[in-house]
C-alpha cells in the first residue's frame, strides 16, 4: 500500500473518529435503524430475546436486566397472557432461567412464562421459540430487543411465520451520552451491519 | 459538555506541546506538517491492521462454526482492545518500514 493511500486511510480514521464521539451521528443511525415502537398493540405472546448475558457474579447484564423489565411491564399491562424468556446457555448462571425468577418476584404467575436458553444466535433463538409456540397456536408476538438489531430480529421472526410487534428497549431518539457510549453505540452499529450481510447471505432474512 | 471538555483538554495539552516544541526544544516548525503526515501513516497502518484483524477473526469464527460441532460468537470480535491491538500492529510496521 503507496504512503499516500495510508495518509488518506489515517486521516479517514481519525475523522470519522471525531465524527462518531463528539456529534450525534451514530445516534441518529441508530435510531434510523430500529423499527418504530407501538406502545399499544396486543399480541399472544411477548418474546424477551436474549441481551448481554449473565455477568460472571450470576446476576442480568444491564442490557439483559433492561429487556426483563419490559417483559414484565408488558405483561403487566395486558399486552399479551405468556412471556418467553430467551438467553444465552454461556455464563455464570442461564441468562433465560435468571430473567424469569427475576419475572416471578415481579409478580409474574409461573404458568405465564416460558424459557428459551439453547440459542446462541438470533436465527437460534428463532427457531426454538417457534417450536415452543407453534404447539400451542401462537403467531402473533411483541418482540423485546434492544439496539439496533430489532430490525434482523424482526425480519427473522417473520421469515419463521410470526406476525411481529417490535418493541424496541430503547424506542426514544437519545442525541446525548459521552464519546465512550458513541463508540460503543458504533460498534454495536458496524456489527450490526455485518450480521445483517451475513444473515443476508445465508437467507434467514 | 463532555465531549467539549475533552476536546478543551486535548486541544489545550496539544498547543503546549507545539510551544515545548517549538520554544522548549527547539524544533522548527516547518517539520510540523511533515510530523502530521507521519501520524497520518501510523494510523492508515493501523486501521489496515484492523480491517485485516475482523476480516480474519470473522473467517475464523465462520470457519470453526461451518466445520467444527464448537460455537465461536462473533461479539469475540466486538472488543476494544483489538482497536489497540491494531494501533500497536500499526505503529510497529511502519516504524519498521521505516527504520
Amino acid at each position: 500500500m503507496s504512503v499516500r493511500a495510508l495518509r488518506v486511510l489515517g486521516g479517514t480514521a481519525i475523522l470519522l473518529f471525531l465524527v462518531v464521539a463528539f456529534t450525534p451521528a451514530v445516534n441518529l443511525l441508530s435510531f434510523w435503524l430500529m423499527p418504530s415502537r407501538s406502545d399499544t398493540e396486543s399480541a399472544e405472546a411477548i418474546v424477551v430475546l436474549g441481551a448481554g448475558g449473565v455477568t460472571p457474579q450470576g446476576a442480568l447484564s444491564r442490557t439483559s436486566l433492561h429487556g426483563t423489565i419490559d417483559g414484565v411491564l408488558l405483561y403487566r399491562k395486558g399486552a399479551a397472557p405468556l412471556v418467553v424468556f430467551s438467553g444465552s446457555p454461556d455464563g455464570a448462571r442461564d441468562e433465560a432461567t435468571v430473567r424469569a425468577d427475576l419475572a416471578r418476584e415481579c409478580g409474574l404467575p409461573p404458568s405465564a412464562i416460558l424459557t428459551s436458553s439453547l440459542a446462541r444466535t438470533t436465527r437460534e433463538e428463532a427457531v426454538r421459540i417457534q417450536s415452543l409456540l407453534s404447539s400451542r397456536g401462537i403467531r402473533k408476538v411483541i418482540l423485546v430487543a434492544d439496539g439496533p438489531g430489532m430490525f434482523r430480529a424482526v425480519r427473522t421472526f417473520e421469515r419463521l411465520g410470526f406476525v411481529v410487534v417490535p418493541q424496541p428497549s430503547s424506542g426514544a431518539l437519545d442525541l446525548g451520552g459521552g464519546a465512550e457510549d458513541r463508540l460503543n453505540l458504533l460498534r454495536q452499529v458496524v456489527s450490526e451491519f455485518a450480521a445483517r450481510a451475513y444473515y443476508r447471505l445465508a437467507g434467514f432474512l | 459538555m463532555d465531549q467539549v471538555f475533552l476536546l478543551l483538554v486535548a486541544g489545550a495539552t496539544s498547543a503546549g506541546g507545539l510551544l515545548l516544541g517549538a520554544w522548549g526544544l527547539g524544533i522548527p516548525r516547518a517539520r510540523l506538517r511533515g510530523g502530521i503526515l507521519r501520524a497520518l501513516e501510523l494510523a492508515g497502518a493501523s486501521a489496515v491492521f484492523f480491517l485485516v484483524n475482523l476480516v480474519v477473526g470473522i473467517s475464523v469464527i465462520l470457519a470453526v462454526r461451518t466445520f467444527t460441532s464448537h460455537f465461536l460468537s462473533a461479539y469475540l470480535l466486538n472488543d476494544v482492545a483489538l482497536v489497540v491491538l491494531s494501533a500497536i500492529q500499526g505503529i510497529v510496521f511502519e516504524c519498521w518500514r521505516r527504520s
